[in-house]
């Protein structure tokens, strides 16, 4: 079967500068896929130049079997939620939803129904007649997100959403756009810079920088296995282990990345000896920084805070062991890609 | 804490502000413009002296009642009406492309070169541009040698000189307002509306023109009102046509009859506040 | 309230002088108003003069042309020049006062002498006045029950002019923008004002004479209808409607228009070379311009000085030259090599010529069973021509 979406040798150039650099990527048919990467890493501009805003220099977009690469956007058979979600302010909030239908020709009555029904989806019902600048940013998103999916596409998507909206209703929104794929069944292509939300929805997860997709896997394979110290830390927090300093926890002498909820002190085995160097209360856990004796390196420990029992201080002396299977070698920067 | 402290200091002066700062223009505007112009109006129920052409202060509603029966002004009325409209929808026609182009499609280079090009006639005077029209026009000017190998000719001094003439001259007036209104509209919502699949024509049907309505309004008010009063363009390119201002000009400068001129001058005064009344409730004025 | 006895004075005073002009209308004779001078005296250093654009020329709109400086050396009076653009302009300038001198055409000389703001002239106190043609002395312009009001300055036809390649044979009749108007139609061209009016009425003198029109200022109102009726016809054909003379030029030499009236001066100044003009059959209208004296002006001395400078045939040339008319002397065209162009002198020539007169509601060809139809009803018709 075809990928949903499938993008070969994609180039594209602004000026003097590269913004996506020789792209091959395939995204599967009702998959939650998500670009991610810092701003500038050209995770948006495949994006755009999937839904057909920009033409790539070179290179090739084909959707669903279908070469589509020099089609306008309105003859791609996908649909875009905008980071700023752009409605279209002189018109009501069913008429937004209604725009496509209207455009396609669907006839009064249907549109109506079929409007009514997208957003009774992202629980507008009742919203009908109000004007874009009425509603709150929350409610805003999901007409951009009732306008697109009424339209029944094939693939939805979604440029950093959810960017603009506070934390509690983007954690509330990651849920219900979590359902809304799973219940549409539909291929969705998420552009995000923020990992947590990459992590939590997606099937699969491409790490972009510079141009270039860095890491391509599932979000447990991202996240437990980076490639590159630069995935290491942008995705998630990492410390990162000299080969010297990995080889004293009894580590493959490379490179390595330790997550920190991974690092374990006064394990039963004894360890490497350091001594406490700061203690940082975050709620649900405390976060340890340890400076380790004679090699002269830092690592970072996550304990949860569990209440009673003891509680740690600067000063104290630890014993910081790894366990060899939680621990992630890094390739060379050169084989990175 | 410097800016705190000066701003609690103004903060019950703000009235006093206020009046400082609008007390002269408000007077000016007043005096100058309210006060000339009613007593302009006034002067339509004077009379004048037939032999001498002076002003007498002498109360009549003959001018008046002239102006409202007789067939002259209701024809000269239609025809300079005819003309602004067809001015106001030829400059609407010509803006809303040439905009459209200025603030969507052009480089920020090309866009800039673009205003000034648009602007740039705006620095020759009134009159040369007229001369030039009449140049244009002439049976030996550059549209007669450029249609006759056509089989067309120039349209010569008349009606359509006068209206290809105004909708020249007033093209900047409707271009800028519709290109701010162009360039109001956010790349993004044409995006959008492509991604919802609709054509170039569609999203300029369904979203551009709704959005920039009040913007064409604005030009159109400039374009419109501007015809209406016009008089010298018609002078010097209308060959045999009158216009309003045509005759408010003859009845000031060659008949001595100012109550005549002043009481002619009601009709257009009449029409664009009909027409800005409409205006007013489609909210356009709110983007002048 | 109590009026202060200085304005009751000012009141009463000008009702007296409304008084006198009324019975001076009334009687149409010139004793009640002001009166002539009898005698020169010394020259008071400077005269504020109201003239045509060309008439007073210092040098500042063309170096070469400069017959002001000369009378400023010669007499010590400073000349104070100000021009207007219509006769009526002229007139409202002359009512608001200060002028000393006026160079005014025949439809503004009777409305001015009516309202008392001219002087009569004392010709005898005028050297140069011997020179001037006879037959623009004591015309009905300037003049009034044989007392002169001015000095003549110089005059011209509205004469018809046409493209030679356009229209042929060359017209002898003012027919061809009248009857025949529509052989040319859209490239006929009239002069704008009401007084062309008269244009049509002479026509008719000629073409229709059961209308019974003596002269073409004196219409009553079935001779005034015929007359619009003429022009409302002519309105189908013409091309664009004249005031400008430079336009006029510019529309003969780019074909624009081929044939309507005209003046002598744009004939000259028409570079593209098939333009003629020639004075029809049934004669002309056209303009003869008197300098006269403000009856209030506080220096009567300069002003005679300046109307007898400006009637010296060197200084006159100049002028009339410049301007583009044939001078009021023969001994003018000793200055001028272009007289016989402006048909300077040819008596039977200027008798073809029906000079501008205002229209008045006493008809000015002597009738007194009828009024005729004044220069206001002329104007309103004059718009309703257009249309």
């Amino acid at each position: 079967m075809d990928p949903a979406i499938r993008l070969r040798g994609l180039h594209k150039r602004f000026g003097d500068t590269i913004a996506v650099a020789d792209l091959d990527l395939d995204i599967a048919e009702g998959e939650f896929f998500s670009m991610l990467g810092p701003s500038g890493s050209g995770k948006t501009t495949v994006l755009r130049i999937i839904a057909g805003f920009e033409q790539p220099t070179s290179g090739s977009v084909a959707l669903f079997g279908r070469d589509v690469t020099a089609l306008a956007p309105f003859a791609r058979p996908v649909n875009t939620v905008f980071q700023d979600y752009a409605l279209f302010p002189h018109l009501s909030v069913i008429a937004n939803v209604e725009y496509g239908l209207r455009v396609a020709g669907v006839a009064r009555k249907e549109r109506r129904a079929k409007a009514e029904e997208a957003l009774a989806s992202v629980r507008l019902a009742g919203f009908e007649d109000r004007r874009p600048h009425e509603l709150s940013g929350g409610q805003r998103q999901r007409v951009a997100l009732a306008r697109a999916i009424v339209l029944r596409p094939q693939a939805l998507l979604l440029d950093e959403p959810l960017g603009a909206l506070d934390l509690k209703l983007r954690e509330q929104m990651q849920v219900e756009l979590k359902e809304l794929q799973r219940s549409l069944g539909i291929t969705f292509v998420f552009v995000t810079h923020d990992q947590d939300e990459a992590l939590t929805l997606s099937d699969r997860v491409a790490v972009f920088d510079a141009g270039q997709v860095v890491q391509l896997g599932t979000p447990r394979e991202v996240y437990d296995h980076p490639r590159n110290p630069f995935i290491a830390s942008f995705v998630g927090s990492s410390t990162l282990l000299e080969p010297d300093v990995a080889a004293r926890f009894g580590l493959p002498a490379v490179a390595t990345a330790v997550r920190p909820e991974r690092v374990t002190l006064d394990g039963a085995d004894g360890g490497v000896p350091g001594t406490i160097a700061e203690v940082i209360y975050t709620g649900p856990e405390h976060r340890i920084v340890i400076d380790l004796d004679d090699v002269g390196a830092r690592i970072t420990a996550l304990e949860p805070n569990i209440g009673a029992g003891r509680r740690r201080s600067r000063g104290d002396r630890v014993t910081v062991s790894i366990d060899p299977a939680a621990a992630a070698p890094l390739e060379s920067d050169a084989s990175a890609a | 804490m410097t800016s705190h402290r000066v701003s609690t200091y103004l903060a019950p002066r703000r009235r006093l502000q206020l009046a400082s700062l609008l007390t002269a223009p408000v007077l000016w505007l007043g005096l100058v413009y309210i006060v000339a112009l009613a007593a302009l109006l006034v002067t339509a129920f004077w009379t004048v002296d037939e032999l001498t052409g002076q002003v007498q202060i002498e109360w009549t509603t003959e001018n008046v009642v002239e102006v409202f029966t007789e067939a002259l002004y209701r024809t000269v009325t239609l025809r300079t009406l005819g003309i602004a409209l067809l001015v106001t929808l030829i400059d609407i026609a010509v803006a809303v492309p040439v905009a459209f182009f200025m603030a969507k499609v052009a480089g920020t280079r090309l866009r800039h070169l673009l205003v000034i090009a648009v602007l740039a006639p705006l620095w020759a005077s009134y009159l040369v541009k007229v001369y030039a029209w009449r140049a244009l026009l002439s049976s030996d000017g550059l549209i007669e040698w450029a249609a006759s190998p056509f089989g067309g000719s120039t349209p010569g001094y008349g009606l359509v000189g006068v209206v290809l003439t105004l909708s020249y001259l007033w093209l900047p007036y409707v271009i800028m307002p519709i290109y701010a209104g162009f360039d109001r509209v956010p790349d993004r919502l044409l995006e959008a509306s492509a991604d919802l699949g609709a054509q170039g024509w569609r999203t300029l049907v369904s979203v551009v023109l709704p959005m920039i309505r009040p913007a064409i309004i604005a030009g159109s008010i400039f374009a419109f009102s501007l015809s209406l009063g016009d008089y010298i363009s018609t002078k010097i390119v209308g060959g045999a046509t009158q216009m309003l201002g045509t005759l408010v000009y003859d009845n000031v400068g060659a008949a001595n009859n100012l109550p005549l001129a002043a009481a002619i001058s009601f009709i257009p005064i009449g029409i664009i506040l009909v027409y800005l009344a409409a205006v007013r409730r489609t909210g356009a004025l709110r983007s002048l | 309230m109590s009026k202060s006895p200085s304005r009751t004075a000012l009141r009463a005073g000008l009702a007296a002088t409304a008084v006198v002009s009324l019975a001076a209308c009334g009687t149409s004779s010139s004793d009640g108003g002001s009166e002539a001078a009898a005698s020169l005296g010394a020259t008071e250093g400077s005269v504020s003069i109201l003239a045509w654009p060309g008439y007073v020329e210092d040098g500042s709109n063309d170096a070469s042309v400069d017959w002001v400086s000369g009378f400023e050396e010669a007499t010590g009076c400073m000349v104070d020049a100000k021009t207007y653009g219509t006769s009526d302009e002229a007139y409202q300038l002359m009512q608001s006062g200060g002028y000393d001198v006026v160079a005014a055409s025949g439809d503004l000389t009777l409305r001015l002498i009516a309202a008392d703001l001219v002087a009569p002239v004392n010709t005898d106190l005028l050297e140069s006045y011997d020179g001037i043609f006879d037959f623009l002395k004591d015309k009905e312009w300037n003049s009034v029950d044989g007392v002169s009001y001015g000095v003549p300055h110089g005059y011209g036809a509205n004469l018809l002019m046409f493209n030679t390649d356009e229209v042929s044979p060359a017209p002898t009749s003012w027919d061809v923008v009248f009857d025949k108007a529509s052989d040319y139609a859209g490239k006929v061209t009239a002069y704008d004002s009401p007084i062309y009016i008269a244009d049509a009425a002479m026509y008719l003198m000629a073409h229709n004479p059961d209308l019974g029109i003596e002269n073409p200022y004196a219409l009553d109102e079935d001779q005034f209808a015929a007359a619009v009726d003429l022009l409302k016809t002519q309105n189908a054909s013409i091309g664009e409607y004249w005031s400008d003379y430079l336009l006029e030029i510019q529309a003969f030499e780019s074909g624009d228009s081929v044939v309507g009236t005209t003046w002598q001066v744009i004939q000259n100044s028409i570079s593209s070379g098939n333009t003629d003009v020639v004075l029809p059959e049934e004669g002309a209208t056209g303009w003869s311009d008197t300098w006269m004296i403000a009856s209030e002006s506080e220096a009567p001395n300069c002003a005679y000085a300046w109307l007898d400078y400006i009637a010296s045939p060197e200084v006159n040339a100049q002028a009339t030259a410049y301007f583009g008319e044939a001078p009021s002397s023969e001994a003018a065209c000793d200055f001028r090599d272009d007289c016989e162009a402006y048909h300077a002198g040819d008596e039977e020539y200027a008798a073809q010529i029906w000079y501008w007169t205002t229209p008045v509601s006493d008809c000015v060809d002597g009738r007194e069973d009828v009024e005729c139809v004044d220069y206001s009803e002329w104007t309103k018709a004059w718009q309703e021509i257009k249309g």
